[in-house]
């Protein structure tokens, strides 16, 4: 009788027979969510007035608006220094002179943009969850995308596994749409080793060549369930001098597997198959061991500065860029 | 609740398969996960690897289980019928023969005792019905309760009057429960002296009969007649007929009496199942002639008969005719009538007590007796529905004091009308063509309707035709009482216009007021055997006396020796355990059927 009933809720499934108050809960809870693709433009006005925080000055060419290494010209005055021949006469302060008729040139801070690379994890593992952990990366990217675009900073879309089109540098607002579009592509699939793909990324990728000049800031989005470790991966990225921020995604189903029953569990991405009789104790277990992985990839970048939170899938939007990232450190 | 298809009950063995579903372990179901490696470790927590599993304590388990009942249920036909339980169907012969006392004190009474001993016996639940077999037979009670049948029998009476084994059996018939059950049954408590039950067929139950009397004992007065004789001195003979129904010889003591006073005694040898004929002398004065048996037999009802004497005294008769002769002859031979002739043309009233309308009828009717011959079609007040020729009387009243000493089936008609029976009438006579002698009472007067002309018939020429005008005359000219009356047979009194009260006295003292209402009065109730008197008292305190007599006539009756009835079996075996349908509530376990499946779906649905 129940493969009568399993029989038909997928006939219903497959013939759309979803009741219109079905339709209305799922509606209503993704809005809830905030999952709205391509993002509103209330949250845009809001992502507008939010940048990225370097923690240090990085070089990333002039007429950004991130501080830099670099002395150059600007109206920021930084300090002054004794006239050498050669320097702008431009730059002298003629009433410093007049006090202590002595010629000083001034100082001034360059502004540089600053290269943000995005590093989403596309391995089978993100198209899982509900809501899905791809569709929420997504999302994140997008508003991340915004900020970096809006503040005319360079934006680089750096797929780490599945499928989806090849990521190009992008800078200015108006490139937003292509930005989206690139996102929208992306499909998870196939089995990631970061290590690796950080390492192809390295050779094979063309924004490759900025993961070699160390500098940029990184927004890795993943959900760093990795059997062989996490630590390879962040230490990869952290090798290659970018500013590293980790963004793990979660979904509610695997933070609370729901009990009952002997299933066999098969890793989407490896194939592992363990069977498992979901029993309370069973569960209880594993959300221990999830909680002490979660734990030392958090222990791990506090150690290491890099700003780090946990996301699940179930959070609104807003609240996770708003609250969250900015509370991780990530926006300002 | 009882089950149509109890059969459909052995399809629960499906609960079976459905509870080894859950008790074989199935193969784990498949899901995918994120992170193989945060379970390893944990397959030994997984429940015992074997084939099988315990029952596990689950929502959809029952639910299914539920549904089968409930369909299992609805396939087996409930309705709310109940069990049937044994019926039994008491019939108490209360003729006449059944007063016979060879059986101390009486065979009713042993008859009595016999139903008792049976309704003590039933056992709880067991339905028991009690019916008379009186003229009309009646269910005295019906139903479980023991104290409610023997009140019921307690109660019961015997009668005076024939009575029909065939209408008690049909009412018998109509009182069976279906389906009936082994051990049911209808038991007949008689001494036999019942026509047999013709046109009754196998019933539904077996019919048992039980013999009550021995002996067949019995002497009685079968006839008794008082008449007036003819010719220049008027007389008065008695004629009384003694019958003995024993297959003895006996010599029993008579006794005449007139006016309740010894006129004769005398031994009457009466032949083994024969009779002896005993005529006497009846003064003129007399009012009441009784002829009493002494010796022992076995029935009392028949010992004794009585018989009130028309009063002796001329009438004052009309005659409205065309053909006057034959009937002024014929009437004028009745020395109590005196006639007086009138053409229809020329017809009055002249308060005559007996009028005859030959042909002719007026717009109004006189107050007297009527005797209404060959009516015109639209007389208004018997319907003519035709004629017929050459007929014969085939059906008639043998017992009718018209038809007394006349040999109906010999009387030829040349021509008759085919008369239709108002409501105030009944049959007389008839023949294949349809009634043709009607009598009844109209507005407290009795009429007679004679529906041909004898003079077409020839009919004057015989002697049946002055004896029918005799037993007109006398039945209609006598004092309202016919003398010859047989219990349960309805008798009108005239009813003096004066009457201020009327009182009627019935053989066993018990009195009756009576409502002095019209002309007449009409007594039902004559089922008691005797001499019953209507008192009207008069405005200056007189009493105005009219008696007549029920007699108990008829072998039928007398003839009380018993006889054995074969048991019937019944049309069909019975079940031994049979079920009343009642209205069936499949429907209800349908519906259950599906709701609980829908919250089986419901149940799967949400927990999957």
């Amino acid at each position: 009788m129940s493969g009568l009933s399993r029989g038909l809720a997928s006939l219903s499934r497959r013939a759309g027979l979803v009741s219109p108050a079905t339709r209305r809960a799922e509606r209503d809870r993704r809005r809830q969510l905030g999952w709205r693709w391509p993002l509103d433009n209330s949250l845009l006005r809001r992502l507008e007035r939010l940048a990225l925080s370097p923690r240090r000055p990085v070089a990333g060419g002039l007429g950004g608006e991130h501080r830099s290494r670099a002395q150059a010209m600007s109206t920021d005055f930084v300090d002054y220094r004794p006239y050498l021949p050669g320097d702008d006469l431009r730059q002298l302060d003629w009433n410093a002179y007049g006090r202590l008729d002595e010629l000083f040139v001034k100082l001034t801070e360059a502004r540089e943009r600053l290269p943000l690379y995005l590093l989403l994890d596309c391995s089978a593992s993100m198209g899982t969850g509900e809501p899905n952990k791809l569709d929420l990366a997504r999302q994140l990217a997008a508003a991340l995308g915004f900020v970096a675009l809006a503040r005319n900073d360079t934006l680089e879309l750096v797929r780490l596994g599945g499928r989806g089109p090849a990521a190009r540098s992008l800078r200015g607002k108006q490139r937003f749409r292509e930005h989206l579009a690139a996102l929208g592509a992306l499909e998870a699939a196939g089995q990631l080793g970061l290590d690796v793909e950080i390492e192809g990324s390295w050779r094979s990728n063309p924004v490759g060549q900025a993961l070699r000049q160390r500098s940029g800031q990184a927004v890795l989005i993943s959900d760093l369930l990795q059997p062989d470790g996490y630590q390879k991966t962040l230490e990869a990225l952290g090798g290659a001098g970018l500013q590293l921020s980790v963004v793990q995604l979660l979904s509610p189903q695997e933070l609370e597997p729901a009990p009952g029953g002997d299933y066999e569990l098969q890793d989407v991405e490896s194939g592992e198959k363990v069977q498992v009789g979901m029993s309370p104790q069973a569960v209880e277990t594993y959300q221990t061991r999830l909680a002490d992985w979660c734990a030392s990839v958090e222990r791990y970048c506090s150690r290491r500065g890099l700003p780090y939170v946990l996301v699940r899938t179930d959070q609104p939007l807003e609240w996770v860029v708003l609250v969250r990232l900015r509370q991780a450190g990530i926006l300002c | 609740m009882t089950l149509g298809q109890p059969s459909a009950l052995a399809l629960l063995f499906l609960a079976l398969p459905i509870v080894l579903i859950y008790l074989l372990r199935a193969h784990p179901r498949r899901r995918p996960t994120t992170a193989a490696f945060l379970w390893r470790g944990l397959e030994q927590q997984v429940t015992a690897r074997g084939n099988w599993r315990r029952l596990p304590r689950s929502l959809a388990l029952l639910l299914q289980l539920l549904a089968l009942i409930a369909s299992v249920a609805a396939l087996a036909q409930p309705s709310l019928g109940e069990r049937t339980s044994r019926q039994l169907i008491y019939v108490l012969d209360a003729s006449p023969s059944m007063q016979a006392t060879d059986l101390a004190p009486s065979r009713f009474e042993a008859a009595r005792s016999a139903i008792h001993e049976e309704v003590k016996l039933l056992h709880e639940g067991e339905h028991a019905t009690l019916i008379a077999l009186e003229a009309n037979p009646r269910v005295l009670a019906a139903g479980p309760e023991r104290l409610e049948l023997l009140r019921a029998l307690e109660a019961a009476e015997p009668g005076a009057r024939p009575v029909s084994l065939r209408d008690a059996l049909a009412m018998a018939s109509e009182r069976i429960q279906y389906p009936p059950r082994e051990g049911s049954g209808i038991v007949v408590f008689t001494d036999g002296t019942l026509d047999p039950p013709t046109g009754v067929g196998p019933l539904a139950l077996p019919v048992r009969f039980v013999r009550v009397g021995q002996e067949g004992g019995n002497q009685g007065v079968s006839s008794l007649q008082v008449r007036q004789t003819q010719g220049q001195a008027a007389q008065l003979s008695g004629f009384a007929v003694l019958t003995n129904y024993a297959d003895e010889p006996v010599r029993v003591p008579v006794r005449v009496a007139v006016d309740d006073l010894t006129l004769q005694t005398q031994q009457a040898d009466l032949p083994a199942r024969g009779r002896a004929e005993l005529p006497f002398d009846v003064p003129l004065d007399a009012r009441s002639v009784s002829v009493a048996l002494g010796g022992r037999d076995y029935l009392r009802l028949d010992d004794r008969a009585e018989v009130t004497i028309p009063e002796n005294r001329r009438r004052m008769a009309l005659l409205v005719s065309r053909s006057p002769e034959a009937w002024e002859h014929a009437l004028s031979s009745v020395s109590s009538l005196e006639v007086t002739t009138q053409a229809p043309g020329s017809y009055r009233d002249i308060g005559a007590e007996i009028v005859v309308f030959d042909g002719f009828l007026p717009p109004r009717l006189p107050s007297g007796q009527l005797v209404v011959v060959n009516p015109v079609s639209g007389n208004g007040l018997v319907d003519v529905l035709g004629e017929a020729r050459d007929v014969r009387m085939r059906s008639f009243a043998a017992r009718q004091p018209l038809l007394r000493s006349l040999d109906p089936a010999a009387i030829h008609l040349v021509k008759a009308s085919r008369l239709g029976v108002p409501r105030w009438a009944s049959t007389v006579a008839e023949t294949e063509a349809g009634p043709v002698i009607l009598q009844g009472d109209l507005e407290g007067r009795r009429v007679v309707v004679i529906g041909f002309d004898p003079l077409l018939s020839g009919l004057e020429k015989l002697v049946s035709f002055p004896i029918l005008v005799a037993n007109i005359a006398e039945f209609l000219g006598s004092s309202g009482a016919d003398p010859f009356v047989a219990p349960g047979q309805p008798v009108t009194l005239a009813l003096a216009p004066e009457a201020v009260q009327v009182e009627l006295e019935r053989p066993d003292g018990t009195h009756q007021a009576i409502a002095s209402r019209g002309s007449g009065v009409l007594i039902e109730a004559t089922s008691q055997v005797g001499r019953y008197t209507m008192r009207q008292r008069l405005p200056h305190g007189e009493v105005a006396a009219r008696s007549f007599s029920v007699n108990l006539f008829g072998e039928r009756e007398a003839d009380i020796a018993p006889r054995e009835i074969a048991d019937w079996p019944a049309a069909e075996p019975l079940l031994a355990d049979a079920a009343r349908p009642g209205p069936s509530v499949w429907l209800p376990f349908v519906a259950l059927a599906l709701a609980i499946l829908g919250a089986e779906w419901m149940h799967f649905v949400r927990s999957s």
